[in-house]
């Protein structure tokens, strides 16, 4: 096993808590000196991590925006002056909230490319590797790190951010390109349409490595993205809010995504109680930073669903926990539809393992009073594929592995929208009192 | 094949921190921009080095 940086990522445990705890004082320290929206929110000499966990109150993102809303555009959250600042990024805003806008030093960014060179050199992505981000980046924070990550260790970057998606596949297949990041939901639009461009991704390209990142996904996407790329699929995951990448999974334990303990400390709180819950118990993450400078995080509640588990679990080498699973999926994602608890991934995993299924979409309505689950199923013709019957096998397999009868209908062709960022996830369209 | 104790030595160690110490001072007196702007650079390239071999600095800067 090789490292990025192998003392940070094998020290003794009990060196890399206390080398937290620390960084934590240091960065309060900062934090109480420059930040007006700190100053207010933090109590002064916290002792230890257990009085900092019961003292400081846990930060959501209504705080940050309302701290924003003092003065536009980062309001009293930075802990330094803006004009220091050398990038600016902001979340998606959607759902009619305002977005959360943060600015970074170039020592922040450096740091926040570090966490992406930390996690692609632990994928396998080496300096003789070529590269492609197949993501359109903007002011979207995601995956400007990997752009800069894979310049920062040497390996050879075809941009493809303003691309469309057969002239990515074109590229990935003429360069021999070995590394990829997209999103889970992007990586099949891919599959798609290399098929309609007559192109076996698993023999004509030579993708070894696919950091598919960004958003909760089910084990039948991974394992469909992994054939027909033949490559090895990677979760990793970063928030705008955090600056940079907080996991990303080991190649030695599927599905165990290592929390980068050096740049950050994740506690696991129940959903409700707010008390933390145990390794091997769901929870929500809350994250702590420990190296950016600018905008600084302390008991960020990110609605997060995981399950974290003892570095010791995995055989890597590592002393760092890890998330099994990544994240789960978000606390916002889960509706109770007649008193069945569903969540988008749940749908994903039984839709995606019908192999006449190119494209699907979910929606949440109200039917003469009841709350049902629609799903709209784009087909792709397979050997022996039968479509005429397949919403009605969807809806048997829904019923036998969810518990609830779906309407499943067949759709056009090229209707349903296709995503390269977050796929929207379930389309609710009850009205809004009914919801969750 | 493991590179896990793969640490600087002291002397890298010492070497890593002057770069940055010495940088840092450069920056701070250096009114030629471009020059400015490749030790700020620089900067903040050793200051996520420092920091990933657990060397310990207050690298807060302002």
């Amino acid at each position: 096993m090789e490292y990025w940086n192998p003392k940070a990522e094998t020290m003794p445990r009990a060196e890399l808590e206390a080398w937290q705890w620390r960084k934590l004082q240091r960065s309060l320290r900062h934090a109480r000196s420059h930040s007006p929206f700190w100053r207010e929110r933090l109590p002064d000499e916290i002792t230890s991590m257990e009085d900092y966990a019961a003292r400081v109150p846990l930060l959501y993102k209504s705080d940050l925006l309302a701290a924003e809303q003092q003065a536009p555009p980062y309001g009293t959250w930075p802990s330094i002056d803006p004009v220091r600042g050398v990038r600016h990024h902001q979340t998606s805003g959607t759902s009619g909230n305002p977005p959360v806008r943060t600015i970074d030093t170039a020592g922040d960014w450096t740091w926040s490319t570090d966490t992406f060179c930390t996690s692609l050199y632990a994928m396998g992505v080496r300096p003789h590797h070529k590269g492609m981000v197949a993501f359109g980046y903007g002011l979207f924070m995601g995956f400007w790190g990997m752009h800069y990550a894979l310049e920062r260790m040497g390996c050879t970057l075809v941009p493809a951010g303003g691309l469309d998606s057969r002239t990515r596949i074109q590229l990935l297949v003429d360069y021999g390109i070995e590394v990829v990041g997209l999103t889970p939901s992007y990586a099949m639009r891919l599959i798609e349409t290399a098929r309609e461009m007559g192109i076996d991704l698993a023999k004509e390209a030579n993708v070894k490595i696919i950091l598919a990142g960004a958003e909760p996904r089910s084990n039948f996407t991974t394992r469909t993205i992994e054939e027909a790329f033949g490559a090895r699929v990677f979760n990793a995951a970063g928030t705008t809010e955090f600056g940079g990448v907080f996991m990303f999974e080991c190649p030695s334990r599927r599905n165990a995504c290592h929390i980068i303990e050096p740049s950050v400390i994740e506690e696991v709180l129940h959903p409700e109680t707010k008390q933390p819950v145990g390794y091997g118990e769901e929870g929500v993450r809350v994250t702590t930073g420990l190296a950016r400078e600018g905008m600084q995080l302390f008991r960020h509640w990110t609605e997060d669903l995981v399950v974290k588990r003892p570095w010791s679990a995995c055989g890597c080498g590592r002393t760092w926990d890890f998330y099994d699973g990544g994240i789960i999926r978000r606390v916002d994602d889960m509706r109770k539809i007649r008193g069945v608890s569903v969540t988008p991934v749940m749908v994903e995993d039984v839709v995606r393992a019908f192999d006449e299924v190119s494209e699907f979409k979910t929606s949440i309505r109200t039917v003469r009073g009841l709350d049902t689950i629609h799903i709209d199923v784009e087909t792709r013709s397979v050997p022996g594929g039968e479509t005429a019957t397949l919403p009605g096998r969807i809806a048997e397999q829904f019923k036998r592995e969810i518990g609830m009868h779906p309407e499943v209908e067949l759709a056009a062709a090229g209707s349903l929208p296709r995503q390269e960022w977050k796929a929207a996830r379930f389309h609710d369209e009850r009205p809004l009192v009914s919801q969750h | 094949m493991t590179n896990a104790h793969s640490y600087l030595s002291t002397e890298q160690e010492a070497q890593l921190l002057g770069a940055y110490t010495d940088l840092r001072e450069l920056a701070s007196g250096c009114e030629v921009p471009a020059v400015r702007a490749a030790v700020n650079v620089a900067l903040a390239e050793l200051r996520t080095a420092l920091d990933g071999q657990a060397v310990e600095f207050d690298y807060f800067t302002a």
